[in-house]
């Protein structure tokens, strides 16, 4: 990184600006070092490892099992896919059975967690684009799904709520119907939020056509979830390489159409993800329906977990494709466990699509790709 | 170029069959093959240091989204050298993955245009994740370790735990 | 094509066709107060310089001395027992058995005006002891103080009130802490400012650095003088008002560039010249739909500009004719950029990123950079009420009314400040609902359409004073404010209501069923 700097023109014209580690929003602890001429930015280089935790190291010296809390750090804006992809990785690799009533119940707790998830970015966008009310408005919604997920698993941010070999508790009594009240409150408040910020004409005239990613270059650098549907891709993980219960429920995947500018721009970026908190509150209906024809075993812990091998589990995370690959030497810990998230390769493409934007756009890029720190650097 | 490679592309999707072991000369070239074949997205890269038995282990994952497709190729390394092409142009998403696992493990892509650290400081020696990893007790002046919490209260009773 | 040249030929035939100048042309000032002159022109050499002239206003009765100062102009002095005058008059000018009078089709509107300071002041130095500056300076200071002394009041108020009506957009409360429901924060947050550390960066130019909030705070403060809160609530009602109020908030952006140089740090320079570009590129088309009013008033005196507006909506400026109309939001938009904020606050919420021009400033200096920004709201309140709103004109209501009962003129500034705040309540409002623009997109909406429109305006208001007959004139008034107002009105009432209606379960009612909402 030092070259970077000093390499920097003498000529008076250019000058190297430091988007430091602390600054006011919500992405986290990320730096960017960005060339420019005090409009136009020649480049913006990322800067990352602010918030590394070493997860992947903690896990060679935990358990299975006791590392599922650390789990929930990978993403703690939506924890829940993290926990689902440990496990699922740890029961492949220990060819582990999960009962169907914790499948229903890990499915209803990832999708809400989907949808506060998209709370934030959503919000977050707005908010960095200059409108701080739909931010507030949506905070207040994000509450109601984390006193939600408060009474089925005690914690409203890293939840801790999924096991090897099931979930951690049951749907305490009368859950189901306040989820079920709540997915009929939030339904006018995404058509207000629509209203109120994603058709307006400032937000889109600051968003369309900005940073345009086409699908061959997003697969090329590894783009995943919203960021890749956004650039036309068809492809969700819960779809295409199915797991838990999402064979049974119907959903459609929104994929980007370019409706005000081009498609893969950071608009479509925002109009995916829009879209997806409806599939999100179908999907919680449809398993609350289906929940009921269930046995009500919800884990089945497993008395001795040494495994030898290794496996691969795929997850939609909110941010897209979460990938957990664990690999076991017949010991309680695992050998080697590595989280690839999505945020991690939408920070690649950033210095290359940062150049010639300005500095100002460089903000809704950061915003439109939902990176969050904790992804990045785990 | 090893029998496995050639193996046809009728494997079901979602299926651990499709690995593959490699050379890591043969990389390169097996690298570009397969993204010819419509392996466009590079999923994950890991790099598992076996110590005891002197390797370390590259396991690229590869995802085909024409075909719906999963491809797994290891890599072994010696552990003294770990060195092997880099693919950062074959996939641009190798580019981050080589850095990183250069990053904590040591691992040398050959050819990257720009391996540096990217999770640890520039100046951190060593590689975090290799078993034999040992932390140096101060970086740049600031100690690594802190004394224990729980010794620090002299004002306190030592907690007594009930053993049982 | 033929047929648009219509008009112009029409045009110049009039100015062909026109009568011969009457021989008195020109008398100004008209708006007088005991104690100035009146210079009073000829349109040829008619008098004779030394023998005694007199001036006599025909309508009113009023006959003053005057002296010939050139053959062609003479010089009226109202003194301290001149009676009174208000109305409209001809003038007749007498030398000897010679007489001449103006033009009777345009009588002067000849006024006296409520004593000045000058006469308070000169008042004073006749009856106490000392010389007569150090009672000008007296009475000078009494007035700057009385002016000046709400301003920090006016902005901490507005601060609160901005700050409550985000809150409560945003569902939650504002601050409701200090002082009953929270209104007393801002003597909290001016307080807290005015004891912290007063921090001048070692690499500042010195003096400049310090020198640069006073300079904001002066331009500010010197835009109250023109405002016209009611009829004799005006510090002092200048004939060039508009321009005045023009020039002196230019001294604001010099105080952007100063306070952004002199800190010498490359992003307060940089955040300093953006601001200060998007001020003086929105000073364009804010000007000129300030001229369209100009036109359509005949004076750029800020309560001649009330006084010809009436009490009722439909009098006011705003619907008076298409141009107006479009001249008020372009005007809007316009000083919504002078005041950088939102949607133009991007050189402020670039601080994210670069830092505005007052990065450097701690403490007190700084505190009186958010102070200029939110009076200036208010004064953008004001010049919107006056020049678009009626200003404090009440209907029914006409000058020797408030003459004859004072507590009307109380009625009209009450009336004034609360059309000013609502002006207020849209620009915050506008705040906290929109996105903010970018930088280009926020120039090229200024050079490419908002100056061209402005143009448009201010031309085709020239025709419309020129060309429109009274009557059809007033029945477009009324289409207008019937569609605008009226209806536009009715609509927002609905659908205030209907999103009252519809968010209030949403929001209040128990979500979740708990039970403990």
């Amino acid at each position: 990184m030092g070259e970077l700097i000093l390499a920097n023109e003498a000529t008076g014209e250019e000058m190297t600006l430091n988007m430091g580690p602390q600054h006011p929003s919500t992405h986290g602890v990320i730096r960017f070092i960005i060339k420019t001429d005090g409009e136009i930015m020649r480049e913006a280089v990322p800067d990352v490892g602010y918030l590394h935790r070493a997860i992947e190291h903690i896990a060679e010296k935990c358990t299975y099992e006791g590392f599922m809390p650390y789990t929930d750090r990978v993403d703690y804006v939506c924890a829940m896919p993290a926990n689902h992809a440990w496990a699922l990785a740890v029961e492949k690799l220990a060819g582990l059975e999960v009962p169907e009533r914790a499948e229903y119940l890990r499915v209803i707790t990832d999708e809400l967690n989907r949808i506060s998830s998209h709370c934030i970015a959503l919000g977050a966008m707005a908010m960095d684009v200059g409108a701080i009310t739909p931010f507030t408005y949506i905070l207040r919604e994000r509450e109601y799904v984390n006193e939600l997920l408060e009474m089925i698993c005690g914690a409203r941010l890293t939840y801790n709520y999924h096991r090897i070999g099931g979930v951690g508790w049951d749907m305490p009594a009368g859950w189901r119907d306040k989820v079920l009240a709540w997915c009929d409150h939030f339904a006018p408040v995404m058509d207000e939020f629509d209203r109120l910020i994603t058709n307006n004409a400032l937000f889109v005239q600051r968003l369309a056509k900005l940073a345009v990613i086409a699908a061959d270059e997003a697969i090329d650098y590894g783009l995943v979830g919203p960021n890749l549907r956004a650039a036309g891709v068809d492809f969700d993980v819960r779809r295409d390489v199915p797991y838990s219960i999402y064979p049974k429920l119907k959903f459609e995947v929104p994929v980007g159409r370019g409706l005000v500018g081009t498609v893969g721009d950071a608009w479509d970026r925002y109009w995916v993800r829009a879209q997806e908190w409806r599939q999100s509150v179908s999907m919680v209906r449809q398993c609350l329906a289906q929940i009921d024809a269930t046995a009500p075993e919800f884990w089945k812990a497993p008395k001795k977990l040494k495994p030898v091998g290794d496996a691969m589990a795929r997850v939609e995370a909110a941010r897209g494709d979460m990938s957990c690959y664990v690999v076991g030497d017949g010991g309680t810990n695992a050998y080697r466990a590595r989280f690839r998230t999505g945020s991690f390769n939408a920070m690649g493409i950033i210095r290359d699509k940062s150049r010639g934007l300005m500095v100002a756009d460089l903000v809704a890029l950061i915003a439109s790709l939902d990176v969050v720190a904790p992804e990045i650097d785990r | 170029m090893s029998d496995e490679v050639a193996r046809d592309a009728n494997v079901e999707a979602n299926s651990d069959a499709a690995v593959s072991r490699v050379r890591a000369d043969e990389w390169r070239a097996t690298a570009e093959r397969l993204r010819a074949d419509g392996f466009d997205f590079l999923q994950n890269l890991t790099a598992v240091d076996w110590i005891k038995e002197e390797r370390i282990e590259l396991v690229y994952h590869l995802w085909s989204y024409a075909r719906r497709q999963e491809r797994v190729v290891k890599i072994d390394l010696p552990r003294g050298e770990p060195t092997v092409a880099s693919v950062a142009d074959v996939w641009r998403a190798a580019n981050w993955y080589e850095r990183e696992q250069y990053d904590l493990l040591g691992v040398r892509f050959a050819g990257h245009p720009d391996l540096r650290r990217i999770l640890m400081p520039e100046d951190w020696p060593g590689h975090p994740m290799r078993k034999d990893y040992v932390e140096a007790p101060s970086y740049n002046g600031m100690p690594t370790t802190r004394a224990n919490t729980l010794e620090l209260l002299p004002i306190w009773d030592k907690p007594t735990w009930d053993k049982k | 094509m033929k047929a648009r040249l219509w008009p112009l030929l029409l045009i110049v035939a009039a100015g062909c066709a026109a009568p011969e100048l009457a021989p008195i042309r020109d008398a100004r000032p008209t708006r007088l107060q005991r104690g100035e002159r009146m210079l009073v022109e000829a349109s040829a050499p008619l008098f004779d310089v030394g023998p005694p002239v007199t001036v006599t206003f025909d309508a009113l009765g009023v006959t003053l001395p005057a002296r010939a100062v050139a053959p062609d102009r003479v010089v009226a002095t109202l003194d301290e027992d001149s009676p009174p005058l208000a109305g409209a008059s001809t003038i007749t000018v007498a030398q000897g058995a010679h007489r001449w009078t103006s033009d009777a089709r345009t009588p002067f509107d000849v006024e006296l005006c409520a004593p000045a300071l000058q006469h308070l002041a000169n008042g004073w130095a006749a009856r106490l002891p000392g010389p007569a500056w150090l009672w000008w300076a007296l009475a000078l200071l009494m007035a700057a103080a009385i002016v000046a002394a709400p301003l920090p009041v006016v902005a901490g108020l507005i601060v609160v009130w901005e700050r409550k009506i985000s809150g409560y957009m945003g569902s939650r409360f504002g601050p409701n802490r200090v002082g009953p429901n929270g209104w007393l924060q801002w003597l909290a947050d001016g307080l807290k400012l005015l004891m912290k550390e007063d921090i001048v960066p070692s690499a500042a130019d010195p003096r400049l650095f310090r020198a640069a909030p006073y300079l904001a705070f002066l331009g500010l403060f010197l835009t109250f003088i023109v405002l016209p809160f009611s009829r004799y609530a005006i510090v002092a009602d200048l004939d060039v008002g508009l321009l005045f109020l023009l020039s002196v908030t230019s001294l604001v952006v010099v105080s952007i560039i100063i306070g952004g140089w002199s800190s010498n740090s490359k992003w307060a320079l940089l955040g300093g010249m953006r601001s200060a570009a998007q001020i003086v590129s929105y000073e364009l088309p804010a000007s000129v739909a300030l001229l369209t009013i100009a036109t359509l008033t005949g004076s750029l005196s800020t309560q001649r500009i009330v006084a010809a507006q009436g009490g009722w909506p439909w009098q006011w400026n705003l619907f008076h004719d298409p141009f107006t109309f479009v001249a008020f939001f372009i005007w809007f938009v316009s000083a919504l950029a002078e005041g950088n904020r939102t949607p133009f606050d991007l050189p402020e919420a670039e601080s994210e990123l670069v830092a505005g021009y007052n990065t450097e400033y701690s403490g007190f200096r700084f505190s009186l950079f958010p102070l200029v920004e939110w009076v200036n709201i208010a004064v953008i309140g004001a010049v919107g009420t006056l020049l678009f709103l009626g200003g404090w004109r009440l209907p029914f209501v006409d000058n020797a009314l408030i003459d004859a009962h004072p507590w009307l003129d109380a009625c009209g500034f009450v009336v004034f400040v609360a059309k000013d705040l609502a002006i207020v309540f849209v620009v915050i409002w506008i705040r906290w609902t929109l996105p903010r623009f970018r930088v280009d997109q926020m120039m090229s909406l200024c050079w490419k359409y908002f100056i061209p429109f402005s143009f448009v305006c201010f031309v085709g208001e020239l025709g419309w004073v020129w060309l429109m007959p009274p009557l059809a004139g007033r029945i477009v008034a009324g289409v207008l404010f019937a569609v605008f107002g009226v209806g536009f009105g009715g609509w927002f009432v609905a659908r205030v209501r209907d999103n009252a209606r519809r968010y209030h379960d949403l929001i209040l009612n128990d979500a979740l069923g708990r039970g403990d909402a």
